[in-house]
Protein backbone atom coordinates (compact mmCIF):
# COMPACT_ATOMS: atom_id res chain seq x y z
CA UNK A 1 0.00 0.00 0.00
CA UNK A 2 1.80 3.18 -0.99
CA UNK A 3 0.51 5.32 1.38
CA UNK A 4 1.66 3.07 4.55
CA UNK A 5 5.07 2.50 5.05
CA UNK A 6 6.32 -1.11 5.88
CA UNK A 7 6.51 -0.25 9.68
CA UNK A 8 2.78 0.85 9.35
CA UNK A 9 2.83 4.21 9.76
CA UNK A 10 1.84 7.12 7.05
CA UNK A 11 3.98 8.64 4.26
CA UNK A 12 4.40 12.12 4.62
CA UNK A 13 2.27 13.17 1.75
CA UNK A 14 -0.34 10.42 2.44
CA UNK A 15 -0.69 12.22 6.71
CA UNK A 16 -0.59 15.59 5.03
CA UNK A 17 -3.44 14.60 2.93
CA UNK A 18 -5.06 12.72 5.72
CA UNK A 19 -4.38 15.54 8.71
CA UNK A 20 -6.07 18.20 5.82
CA UNK A 21 -8.97 15.67 6.11
CA UNK A 22 -9.48 16.24 9.76
CA UNK A 23 -11.35 19.75 10.03
CA UNK A 24 -15.00 20.20 11.51
CA UNK A 25 -17.17 19.91 8.66
CA UNK A 26 -19.23 17.41 6.22
CA UNK A 27 -16.26 16.22 3.68
CA UNK A 28 -13.69 17.83 1.45
CA UNK A 29 -13.03 17.46 -2.23
CA UNK A 30 -9.32 16.71 -3.53
CA UNK A 31 -9.05 20.45 -4.77
CA UNK A 32 -9.57 21.12 -1.01
CA UNK A 33 -7.39 18.79 0.33
CA UNK A 34 -4.76 19.69 -2.72
CA UNK A 35 -4.77 23.46 -1.32
CA UNK A 36 -5.20 22.56 2.42
CA UNK A 37 -2.15 19.65 1.91
CA UNK A 38 -0.28 21.91 -0.47
CA UNK A 39 0.21 19.26 -2.85
CA UNK A 40 -0.83 19.03 -6.52
CA UNK A 41 -4.30 17.77 -7.45
CA UNK A 42 -2.92 14.83 -9.02
CA UNK A 43 -1.33 13.65 -6.39
CA UNK A 44 -4.50 14.49 -4.15
CA UNK A 45 -6.61 12.33 -6.29
CA UNK A 46 -4.00 9.55 -6.13
CA UNK A 47 -3.53 9.82 -2.25
CA UNK A 48 -6.92 10.02 -1.77
CA UNK A 49 -7.65 6.80 -3.75
CA UNK A 50 -5.27 5.02 -2.24
CA UNK A 51 -6.84 6.24 1.62
CA UNK A 52 -9.75 5.35 0.46
CA UNK A 53 -8.61 1.40 -0.35
CA UNK A 54 -7.04 1.75 3.29
CA UNK A 55 -10.13 2.74 4.74
CA UNK A 56 -8.80 5.72 6.31
CA UNK A 57 -11.08 7.66 3.99
CA UNK A 58 -14.60 6.90 2.77
CA UNK A 59 -15.88 8.61 -0.60
CA UNK A 60 -19.17 10.24 -0.19
CA UNK A 61 -20.54 11.74 -3.59
CA UNK A 62 -17.77 13.12 -4.96
CA UNK A 63 -15.89 14.53 -1.50
CA UNK A 64 -13.97 12.07 0.96
CA UNK A 65 -14.56 11.78 4.06
CA UNK A 66 -12.72 10.68 7.26
CA UNK A 67 -13.25 7.23 8.80
CA UNK A 68 -12.79 6.49 12.37
CA UNK A 69 -9.77 4.54 10.76
CA UNK A 70 -8.48 7.39 9.33
CA UNK A 71 -8.92 8.87 12.70
CA UNK A 72 -7.44 6.47 14.86
CA UNK A 73 -4.48 6.31 12.18
CA UNK A 74 -3.83 10.06 13.22
CA UNK A 75 -4.47 9.16 16.41
CA UNK A 76 -7.35 11.84 16.78
CA UNK A 77 -10.65 11.96 17.13
CA UNK A 78 -12.83 11.83 14.53
CA UNK A 79 -14.50 15.42 13.83
CA UNK A 80 -17.68 16.23 15.03
CA UNK A 81 -20.99 16.23 12.61
CA UNK A 82 -19.53 13.24 11.27
CA UNK B 1 16.41 -24.59 -45.63
CA UNK B 2 13.93 -24.09 -43.62
CA UNK B 3 13.40 -20.61 -42.79
CA UNK B 4 12.25 -19.44 -39.29
CA UNK B 5 9.10 -17.97 -39.04
CA UNK B 6 8.55 -14.09 -39.72
CA UNK B 7 7.94 -12.54 -36.19
CA UNK B 8 4.57 -11.07 -36.38
CA UNK B 9 4.53 -7.16 -36.73
CA UNK B 10 3.68 -5.97 -33.57
CA UNK B 11 1.54 -2.43 -34.27
CA UNK B 12 2.51 0.35 -32.60
CA UNK B 13 -0.12 2.98 -32.86
CA UNK B 14 0.02 6.75 -32.87
CA UNK B 15 -1.83 9.15 -30.89
CA UNK B 16 -3.46 11.71 -32.82
CA UNK B 17 -4.00 15.50 -32.62
CA UNK B 18 -6.94 16.86 -31.04
CA UNK B 19 -8.04 13.42 -29.71
CA UNK B 20 -8.25 12.14 -26.20
CA UNK B 21 -5.19 11.00 -24.91
CA UNK B 22 -4.94 7.31 -24.33
CA UNK B 23 -6.32 6.26 -20.65
CA UNK B 24 -4.01 4.54 -18.46
CA UNK B 25 -3.37 3.61 -14.63
CA UNK B 26 0.25 3.13 -14.37
CA UNK B 27 2.36 2.50 -10.99
CA UNK B 28 4.74 5.73 -10.85
CA UNK B 29 7.66 6.68 -7.90
CA UNK B 30 4.53 8.31 -6.84
CA UNK B 31 2.41 5.68 -6.97
CA UNK B 32 -0.50 4.34 -8.76
CA UNK B 33 -1.66 7.31 -10.79
CA UNK B 34 -4.40 7.67 -13.66
CA UNK B 35 -4.85 10.23 -16.51
CA UNK B 36 -7.85 11.19 -15.07
CA UNK B 37 -6.12 12.37 -11.97
CA UNK B 38 -4.70 14.91 -14.22
CA UNK B 39 -7.56 16.31 -15.59
CA UNK B 40 -7.94 20.31 -15.05
CA UNK B 41 -4.33 20.49 -15.68
CA UNK B 42 -1.91 20.52 -17.94
CA UNK B 43 0.04 17.27 -18.87
CA UNK B 44 3.34 16.98 -20.14
CA UNK B 45 4.06 13.03 -20.68
CA UNK B 46 7.05 12.36 -21.49
CA UNK B 47 9.00 9.10 -22.08
CA UNK B 48 13.01 8.87 -22.12
CA UNK B 49 15.19 5.56 -23.34
CA UNK B 50 16.70 4.37 -19.92
CA UNK B 51 17.34 5.35 -16.67
CA UNK B 52 21.32 5.31 -15.48
CA UNK B 53 22.09 6.68 -19.48
CA UNK B 54 23.71 10.19 -20.07
CA UNK B 55 22.15 12.04 -22.17
CA UNK B 56 18.40 11.19 -20.08
CA UNK B 57 20.29 12.43 -17.01
CA UNK B 58 20.46 15.76 -18.10
CA UNK B 59 16.98 15.71 -19.51
CA UNK B 60 15.74 15.18 -15.84
CA UNK B 61 17.90 17.76 -14.52
CA UNK B 62 16.66 20.33 -17.24
CA UNK B 63 12.66 19.04 -16.94
CA UNK B 64 13.48 19.65 -13.17
CA UNK B 65 14.85 23.10 -14.25
CA UNK B 66 11.75 24.06 -15.84
CA UNK B 67 9.04 22.26 -13.38
CA UNK B 68 8.64 25.53 -11.69
CA UNK B 69 7.60 27.56 -14.73
CA UNK B 70 5.30 24.69 -15.84
CA UNK B 71 3.50 24.99 -12.53
CA UNK B 72 2.96 28.48 -13.13
CA UNK B 73 1.46 27.49 -16.03
CA UNK B 74 -1.28 25.12 -14.60
CA UNK B 75 1.04 21.94 -16.24
CA UNK B 76 2.29 18.50 -14.47
CA UNK B 77 5.35 16.49 -15.82
CA UNK B 78 5.00 12.53 -15.42
CA UNK B 79 8.16 10.93 -16.72
CA UNK B 80 8.20 6.87 -18.02
CA UNK B 81 10.61 4.37 -19.51
CA UNK B 82 10.12 0.91 -19.59
CA UNK B 83 12.57 0.13 -16.14
CA UNK B 84 11.02 -0.78 -12.28
CA UNK B 85 9.88 1.81 -10.16
CA UNK B 86 13.27 0.35 -7.87
CA UNK B 87 15.45 1.76 -11.02
CA UNK B 88 13.47 4.75 -11.36
CA UNK B 89 13.84 5.73 -7.48
CA UNK B 90 17.58 4.56 -7.31
CA UNK B 91 18.46 6.85 -10.22
CA UNK B 92 16.40 9.84 -9.07
CA UNK B 93 18.01 9.57 -5.63
CA UNK B 94 21.79 9.00 -7.62
CA UNK B 95 20.54 11.99 -9.07
CA UNK B 96 20.29 13.79 -5.87
CA UNK B 97 23.16 12.71 -3.94
CA UNK B 98 25.80 13.25 -7.86
CA UNK B 99 23.72 16.53 -8.92
CA UNK B 100 22.20 18.22 -6.20
CA UNK B 101 18.96 17.82 -8.18
CA UNK B 102 15.68 16.57 -6.78
CA UNK B 103 13.12 15.09 -9.31
CA UNK B 104 10.01 16.76 -8.39
CA UNK B 105 7.50 14.82 -10.78
CA UNK B 106 6.13 10.88 -10.80
CA UNK B 107 7.90 8.47 -13.22
CA UNK B 108 6.04 5.53 -14.34
CA UNK B 109 7.32 2.42 -14.20
CA UNK B 110 5.97 0.87 -17.18
CA UNK B 111 7.78 -2.98 -17.76
CA UNK B 112 4.65 -4.44 -19.69
CA UNK B 113 4.89 -1.14 -21.86
CA UNK B 114 0.92 -0.87 -21.69
CA UNK B 115 1.52 2.73 -21.68
CA UNK B 116 4.54 3.20 -24.14
CA UNK B 117 2.57 0.99 -26.28
CA UNK B 118 -1.03 3.44 -26.20
CA UNK B 119 1.15 6.17 -26.79
CA UNK B 120 3.66 5.04 -29.68
CA UNK B 121 7.05 5.97 -27.71
CA UNK B 122 8.84 2.53 -28.99
CA UNK B 123 10.25 3.20 -32.28
CA UNK B 124 11.27 -0.48 -33.50
CA UNK B 125 13.57 0.69 -36.39
CA UNK B 126 15.56 2.59 -33.21
CA UNK B 127 15.07 0.31 -30.17
CA UNK B 128 12.94 -2.75 -29.36
CA UNK B 129 13.38 -2.68 -25.79
CA UNK B 130 13.63 1.46 -25.27
CA UNK B 131 11.10 4.44 -25.46
CA UNK B 132 12.31 7.31 -27.68
CA UNK B 133 12.34 11.03 -26.57
CA UNK B 134 8.69 11.36 -26.81
CA UNK B 135 6.98 14.28 -25.43
CA UNK B 136 3.04 14.26 -25.59
CA UNK B 137 1.09 17.58 -24.21
CA UNK B 138 -2.44 17.17 -23.17
CA UNK B 139 -4.34 19.66 -22.26
CA UNK B 140 -7.40 19.61 -19.13
CA UNK B 141 -9.81 17.78 -21.03
CA UNK B 142 -7.38 14.94 -21.72
CA UNK B 143 -7.14 15.95 -25.34
CA UNK B 144 -3.86 15.51 -26.89
CA UNK B 145 -2.52 18.81 -28.22
CA UNK B 146 0.94 18.34 -28.88
CA UNK B 147 3.29 15.63 -29.95
CA UNK B 148 7.89 15.85 -30.38
CA UNK B 149 10.04 12.92 -31.01
CA UNK B 150 13.35 12.83 -30.83
CA UNK B 151 15.75 10.01 -31.31
CA UNK B 152 17.76 8.32 -28.41
CA UNK B 153 20.60 10.13 -29.30
CA UNK B 154 19.30 14.09 -29.53
CA UNK B 155 18.46 15.47 -26.24
CA UNK B 156 15.50 17.72 -26.25
CA UNK B 157 15.11 21.27 -25.84
CA UNK B 158 13.03 22.43 -22.87
CA UNK B 159 12.65 26.19 -23.93
CA UNK B 160 11.08 24.72 -27.01
CA UNK B 161 8.67 22.52 -24.91
CA UNK B 162 7.82 25.99 -23.01
CA UNK B 163 6.96 28.08 -25.82
CA UNK B 164 4.35 24.89 -27.33
CA UNK B 165 3.05 25.36 -23.83
CA UNK B 166 2.84 29.17 -23.98
CA UNK B 167 1.32 29.12 -28.02
CA UNK B 168 -1.21 26.27 -27.39
CA UNK B 169 -1.89 28.76 -24.16
CA UNK B 170 -2.16 31.56 -26.01
CA UNK B 171 -4.21 30.23 -28.60
CA UNK B 172 -6.80 28.72 -26.63
CA UNK B 173 -6.93 32.09 -24.36
CA UNK B 174 -7.50 34.30 -27.63
CA UNK B 175 -8.69 31.94 -30.18
CA UNK B 176 -5.28 33.13 -32.16
CA UNK B 177 -2.63 31.08 -33.99
CA UNK B 178 1.11 31.91 -33.26
CA UNK B 179 3.65 32.49 -36.39
CA UNK B 180 6.97 30.72 -36.70
CA UNK B 181 9.48 31.40 -33.95
CA UNK B 182 6.63 32.93 -31.81
CA UNK B 183 7.52 33.94 -28.05
CA UNK B 184 5.52 35.08 -25.37
CA UNK B 185 5.01 38.80 -26.03
CA UNK B 186 5.71 38.70 -29.96
CA UNK B 187 2.70 39.20 -32.14
CA UNK B 188 0.09 36.79 -33.27
CA UNK B 189 -1.59 35.88 -36.26
CA UNK B 190 -5.63 36.19 -36.33
CA UNK B 191 -6.99 33.30 -37.77
CA UNK B 192 -7.85 33.60 -41.63
CA UNK B 193 -11.18 35.07 -42.61
CA UNK B 194 -13.84 32.10 -43.74
CA UNK B 195 -16.33 34.51 -45.44
CA UNK B 196 -16.62 38.14 -47.11
CA UNK B 197 -18.45 39.32 -43.85
CA UNK B 198 -15.17 38.57 -41.88
CA UNK B 199 -12.77 39.86 -44.36
CA UNK B 200 -14.66 43.37 -44.35
CA UNK B 201 -14.76 43.60 -40.52
CA UNK B 202 -10.62 42.43 -40.09
CA UNK B 203 -10.39 45.73 -42.85
CA UNK B 204 -12.16 47.90 -40.76
CA UNK B 205 -10.45 46.35 -37.31
CA UNK B 206 -7.26 47.94 -38.03
CA UNK B 207 -5.14 45.09 -36.93
CA UNK B 208 -1.51 45.00 -39.04
CA UNK B 209 -2.26 43.24 -42.35
CA UNK B 210 0.22 42.27 -45.13
CA UNK B 211 -2.68 41.10 -46.69
CA UNK B 212 -6.12 39.70 -46.43
CA UNK B 213 -5.26 36.45 -45.01
CA UNK B 214 -1.91 37.44 -43.08
CA UNK B 215 -2.84 39.91 -40.06
CA UNK B 216 -1.34 40.04 -37.19
CA UNK B 217 -1.91 41.50 -33.32
CA UNK B 218 -0.59 41.95 -30.18
CA UNK B 219 -1.59 40.62 -27.16
CA UNK B 220 -0.59 40.49 -23.33
CA UNK B 221 1.83 37.79 -23.43
CA UNK B 222 2.10 37.72 -19.57
CA UNK B 223 -1.97 37.68 -19.32
CA UNK B 224 -2.04 34.61 -21.76
CA UNK B 225 0.55 32.49 -20.32
CA UNK B 226 -1.63 32.98 -16.89
CA UNK B 227 -5.00 31.97 -18.39
CA UNK B 228 -6.30 28.83 -17.61
CA UNK B 229 -7.16 27.70 -21.31
CA UNK B 230 -9.66 25.00 -21.29
CA UNK B 231 -9.67 23.43 -25.22
CA UNK B 232 -12.17 23.97 -27.90
CA UNK B 233 -11.74 21.95 -30.48
CA UNK B 234 -13.17 24.45 -32.95
CA UNK B 235 -10.73 27.26 -31.87
CA UNK B 236 -8.30 24.28 -32.84
CA UNK B 237 -9.67 23.71 -36.30
CA UNK B 238 -10.58 27.41 -37.02
CA UNK B 239 -6.73 28.34 -37.05
CA UNK B 240 -4.58 27.19 -39.43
Amino acid sequence: MPCVNADGTLTPVAERVLRSMHAPGATRTPDEVAREAAVPLYRARASLRELDSAGFVALDGSAYRLTPAGAAKLDAPVPAGR
Amino acid sequence: MISAPLEPTRAFGLPRLNEPAPPFEAVTTHGVIKLSDFAGSWLILFSHPADFTPVCTTEFVAFTEIAPKLREKNVELLGLSIDSVYSHLAWARNIREKLDVEIPFPIIADLDRAVATAYGMIMPGESKTETSRCVFIIDPKAIVRAMIYYPLTTGRNMQEILRLVDALQTADAYQVATPANWEPGKKVIIPAPKTSDELEQRVEAGFECADWYLCHKTIDGAAAAAAAPIHTPATAMAVK
